[in-house]
């Protein structure tokens, strides 16, 4: 699974080559100059105290402020650049993304909970950009650090090496240990974090519900146990994590008594020199400060790589479905047919059994029955969001099965019971970035005779809408999304329960303006109110997934069939 | 600041114990490079014995500190854990109460955030800025002392460097939080258009706007590198440039400090000791800017929390069990103090009646009954529950008297049985059947694997809108209140389903003596109601009974001819 991860995301990182060279050179450079400092400091304190006298270090002198300048250039170069190539990669893998989702089959998105969606693309990513800085050059800086660190304190005295370094392993083995506890510790503490956010998510979203029906206390409580957990959690978490930090200074704290002690008999003994001693202690501090943050870092880029697996595994589970330039392009002229389709969203559970409708150009249908009879899976199918199981779609002749879907779909248009409203101005909601001139967009809104609704908001056609369009009525968004279906100039236009919100007689005049605006074009009405279908060319009945009747108005009410009980019960 | 004063009082104890252990730990500190000092001095004396002893020294004053440090971390963090957890419960109690016109003050986003991010700024601040700052003045003002008494010239001259640190963490410490803030910003803006993709994805795919929204994601990107890239110069470039200074003062320490040694004016002991000194300086060092950045933050973060907390709605007032008539006279209602919403409504409901009311949309129909229900506040004389004022009545009251179907369904993602039970937790599953069918929704029920115990929401099955309709529905019968209001509640069920609720309602309606206000933009539904009210452009315009209406020839007519006209057809 991690080799998969790995093969799709390396190419990111692979584009940005250079950067990541000097990422990385500049790394090796600040860790290989750190690690020399207190070797040359050695050295010059050793000179000093043997010759008393400056004109033997001037040399060294020099090269060790260099080596200082050079480590602080080299280090800002490795953060700067490090950063800025993790970044840019981040937003090319989640732009990407964004697109791969825009493109994935509809079946995926009411497989996966939309907060799923938001969280790869964002939380995600996020936790995968540490993967580069916080986690491989951070380490690779941490690692080369220590091991140039160990090699020139063994260079320098093997012996005394080898006995101040003796509390290490067991630091470092005790610092893994208790690390592996805290970190499932935490992942309790995520957890409790996770519900709290759900429950206050959903609390907040129906709080009226929540006051009207005398549910406070049941909620507070319901609360107040994650955020124990939380606090349970999170203070075992930190009090092993004081404990991890306290067993690294005890141990650094023996081996600098071990240095000064041991060091100082070797010293005295003439076998070592205050300067080892000295740069010893700096290299002590070097070794045992990264000791720390160790079981952090390890579980930042753990955490990092279990984020890009799960991105991995969630785009191999969604194949992409609409393509840009795969299939049959033409001009679309608006006579749709379905000849026998049958349909299921999940296998065993037929929505369409047998489904024959044929719509010329520029005919109005309308489809009617009850909720769940399969009417808005017919508009889908007509869209192409899904293919049938069997039988087959026609548009002008061609079969919807090789078309070029994106393309297709430029000449159809649709409006939906639930409008969806994006952050953006009204005006950006209508065209959707298209660039038509305001002054058709008002002729548009003007025919439609919502003009006058539009122009009453607070700056009109700029008005700034949140997203979901919670500052404007449900009513509005109908009327917003009826504007921009018909400015796009669809061939074929479906209305799917378009107007429920709607009164009836704003529905009037919604009917007449669309009427003008799509003289020649086909339509397809879906309407539980059958008032708003009856100058329709032909209605189709459907019922548990098959047509029962079609005809028009006329011949369904004669036949005194399902229709006519619709009408019936509508108009006692 | 109110909060932290509290705190501060009730763990005053706490705090001057932990202060205490804290200072001894700072003086350890400094004395383990003076017996350093003292060790390398006895070193280059060849004086075993004065070795050992101050080696000794050193180890049991590491000891100590190490056992101390456990001690005072331990205490604090219980202590901040603790009052983190009530805060958390705080504030949360309070979002509970809040109204309508405070919730939409905020993004729910914001108001979580308060909850998690808000108060770990805050806990972050208690633990790590407190340790820092004490440990800033104590650690970093005593090392500075015992340098200087070992040789003021050379810690002078050492200093000089450290200085330059506090402009670096001055500006870090200013400049960090609103970084902070602002990526915050875009990267819930990166949800937002990413909310918007998955909830538009049937716009977006038959539109083939995928490019577009694609834009508008990349400008949002493009934000948040510029805004993280501002952030590494200030932020991730602190720590190199600190170290660069100590390095420098190394530089001076070995040049200056070397020629004194060669004067004899310095002993090695003492450049030794100094090492460790410039070493044990560094954490106060990087401490000042990390402690300004984490007191801005949290500052921030109080005052985002008092300002939830300090919204108090009070829920007493006037308890009423039962009312007969509800009056409405002269209301006015505007949202921004701008646009009139609703206009002079002048309309009584009596006891036992059904009422219907109709209009254009944004016409104010759901804010005419939210202001029944007191989720939003209108101004004093204007409804009067029998000759009770509004205001004066409790919300407890409201609760009592009203059930309601709010236009936006709300579920809880649990059974749907529970969902129903919300309406009276303690009904038998016997009442709950009841309101089921009273909804016309048990034979969708029962149609599902589980039945009523099927959970809906994220974690189990989508219902479709009419479902979810008549969810709530059912909740509202079940808590068999006084009134029963329906916000458009049927605008996602078909015709027959409808038809038959209705007629149920009516039934139900009458069995228990209940008041039904619903308000439809169909008629059909309206044509059991006694009254029904049209409001157009937030006015009442028709009032009466449909048959009168009807003779009036007015809004009501136009429609109804359209239908009258489809029958003659």
């Amino acid at each position: 699974m991690i080799n998969t991860a790995y093969r799709r995301f390396v190419p990111y990182f692979l584009k940005y080559k250079i950067m990541l060279v000097i990422t990385f050179v500049s790394t090796i450079i600040a860790s290989i100059t750190s690690a020399i400092i207190p070797f040359l400091l050695k050295s010059l304190i050793d000179t000093l105290i043997s010759k008393k006298d400056f004109s033997h270090i001037k040399l060294s002198f020099i090269i060790f402020v260099s080596l200082v300048f050079a480590n602080i250039v080299f280090k800002l170069l490795q953060v700067y650049v490090g950063n800025l190539t993790g970044q840019r990669i981040m937003r090319d893998i989640r732009l990407d993304m964004f697109g791969r989702v825009s493109r994935f089959r509809l079946q995926s998105f009411t497989k996966e909970p939309t907060g799923k969606i938001i969280t790869r693309i964002t939380n995600d990513i996020e936790n995968m950009n540490e993967l580069l800085n916080a986690g491989i050059i951070s380490l690779l800086a941490d690692l080369l650090f220590v091991l140039l660190a160990i090699v020139f304190i063994f260079y320098i005295n093997f012996k005394l090496a080898l006995i101040i370094l003796s509390p290490l392993p067991i630091a470092l083995f005790l610092s893994l240990y208790l690390g592996n506890i805290i970190e499932k510790i935490y992942e309790r503490v995520r957890d409790s974090v996770t519900k709290m956010n759900i429950h206050m998510q959903e609390i907040l979203t129906g709080l009226n519900v929540v006051q009207l029906f005398n549910l406070e206390q049941l909620m507070i409580d319901k609360f107040k146990v994650f955020s124990k957990d939380f606090r349970n959690n999170f203070y075992k978490s930190q009090v092993i994590n004081v404990t991890l930090r306290q067993v690294i200074n005890i141990s650094s704290y023996i081996s600098t008594f071990l240095l000064i002690f041991i060091g100082g008999k070797f010293t005295i003994d003439g076998t070592s020199t205050i300067g080892t001693i000295i740069a010893f202690s700096t290299y002590l501090s070097y070794l045992y400060g990264p000791l720390g943050d160790l079981s952090d870092k390890f579980s930042i880029l753990q955490n990092a790589i279990a984020s890009m697996v799960k991105i991995d595994s969630f785009l191999n589970e969604n194949p992409e479905g609409d393509f840009y330039d795969e299939g049959v392009k033409f001009d679309v002229k608006g006579s749709v047919a379905l000849e026998d389709v049958y349909f299921s969203y999940e296998e065993g559970n037929e929505v369409l059994k047998g489904i024959n409708i044929s719509v010329k150009q520029g005919e109005k249908i309308a489809l009617v029955g009850f909720t769940g009879a399969g009417k808005t899976t017919i508009a889908n199918l007509i869209f192409n969001f899904y293919e049938p199981t069997r039988g087959e779609i026609e548009v002008d002749g061609i079969s919807l099965k090789n078309v070029c879907k994106t393309h297709y779909r430029k000449y159809l248009g649709m409006v939906l019971q639930n409008v969806f409203i994006f952050k953006g101005n009204v005006l950006e909601n209508i065209t959707l970035g298209d660039d038509y001139s305001i002054e058709e967009v008002e002729r548009v809104c003007k025919v439609l005779g919502i003009y006058d609704y539009i122009k009453k908001l607070p700056s009109g056609f700029y008005y700034e809408l949140s997203t979901e369009g919670k500052n404007i009525s449900m009513g509005e968004r109908q009327l917003i999304s009826f504007a921009r279906a018909l400015i796009h100039n669809p061939r074929i236009l479906i209305l799917d329960e378009a107007t429920s919100s709607v009164d009836t007689r704003t529905e009037e005049l919604l009917e007449k303006g669309t009427k003008i605006l799509i003289e020649d074009r086909t339509s397809i009405v879906i309407a539980h109110r059958l008032s708003t279908i009856r100058n329709v060319d032909k209605i189709y009945v459907i019922n548990k997934g098959r047509v029962v009747e079609f005809g028009n108005h006329e011949e369904l009410m004669e036949k005194k069939g399902l229709y006519y009980e619709f009408y019936k019960s509508q108009y006692r | 600041m109110k909060i932290l004063k509290e705190y501060f009082r009730k763990e005053f104890f706490r705090y001057i114990v932990i202060t205490f252990l804290l200072i001894a730990v700072d003086f350890g500190q400094v004395y383990i490079p003076r017996y350093t000092r003292l060790a390398i001095d006895s070193i280059s004396q060849k004086n075993i014995s004065s070795l050992t002893k101050y080696s000794i020294y050193i180890i049991i004053i590491a000891f100590g500190i190490v056992f101390l440090r456990f001690l005072y971390q331990a205490l604090l963090r219980y202590a901040v854990l603790r009052f983190d957890n009530q805060l958390k419960n705080r504030i949360f109690e309070n979002y509970v109460f809040f109204s309508k016109k405070d919730l939409e003050r905020f993004e729910i986003g914001d108001l979580m955030s308060r909850v998690t991010n808000d108060t770990t700024a805050l806990r972050m601040f208690l633990i790590m800025g407190f340790l820092a700052i004490v440990d800033i003045f104590i650690l970093g003002v005593t090392t500075f002392i015992f340098m200087a008494r070992m040789n003021l010239k050379l810690t002078v001259a050492v200093a000089l460097p450290l200085l330059l640190l506090f402009p670096i963490a001055l500006n870090l410490g200013s400049k960090i939080h609103n970084i902070y803030r602002k990526i915050n910003t875009i990267f819930a803006d990166m949800s937002v258009r990413v909310r918007e993709l998955v909830e538009g994805i049937r716009v977006i795919k038959a539109f083939v706007k995928e490019n577009y929204f694609k834009s508008l994601f990349a400008n949002v990107n493009e934000e948040y590198i510029k805004e993280n890239i501002r952030l590494v110069k200030i932020d991730g470039f602190f720590d190199p440039l600190v170290n660069f200074l100590i390095n420098f003062s190394i530089v001076i320490l070995i040049f200056y400090g070397g020629s004194l040694y060669i004067q004899n004016r310095v002993d090695i002991g003492t450049i030794a000791a100094f090492f460790q000194y410039i070493e044990t300086l560094s954490w106060p060092m990087m401490a000042v800017g990390f402690s300004i950045a984490l007191f801005r933050r949290a500052t921030a973060s109080l005052s985002r929390i008092e300002e939830v907390l300090s919204i108090k709605n009070e829920f007493s007032g006037l308890e009423k069990n039962d009312i007969n008539r509800i009056k409405v006279s002269n209301l006015n209602y505007s949202y921004d103090g701008n646009v009139l919403v609703l206009k002079n409504i002048n309309i009584e409901f009596e006891k036992n009646y059904i009422y219907g009311i109709i209009g254009n949309p944004g016409s104010g129909k759901s804010t005419l009954l939210q202001a029944l229900l007191k989720i939003i506040d209108v101004p004093s004389n204007t409804i009067f529950f029998d000759n009770t004022d509004i205001n004066v009545i409790s919300f407890k009251t409201i609760k009592n008297l009203f059930a309601y179907v709010p236009q936006e369904i709300f579920l809880f993602s649990d059974t749907i049985e529970n969902n129903i039970r919300v309406g009276k937790p303690d009904a038998t599953f016997d009442e709950v059947v009841e309101a089921a069918k009273t909804a016309s929704l048990y034979d969708s029920i029962m149609s599902f694997k589980d039945n009523f115990k099927t959970v809906v929401g994220e974690q189990g099955i989508t219902l479709s809108g009419g479902e979810k309709e008549r969810v709530a529905i059912a909740r509202a019968i079940l808590s068999k209140k006084p009134f029963l209001i329906l916000d458009d509640a049927f605008s996602s069920v078909d015709f027959t389903t409808e038809f038959n609720i209705i007629k149920n309602l009516d039934e139900y309606a009458k069995k228990y003596g209940l008041t039904v206000i619903l308000v439809s933009s169909r008629l059909s539904a309206l044509m059991i109601s006694k009254k029904i009210f049209v409001i157009f452009d937030g006015e009442v315009i028709e009032e009466g009974t449909f048959k009168e209406l009807l003779d009036k020839q007015g809004y009501l007519y136009h429609i109804y001819q359209r239908q009258l006209l489809e029958e003659t057809v």
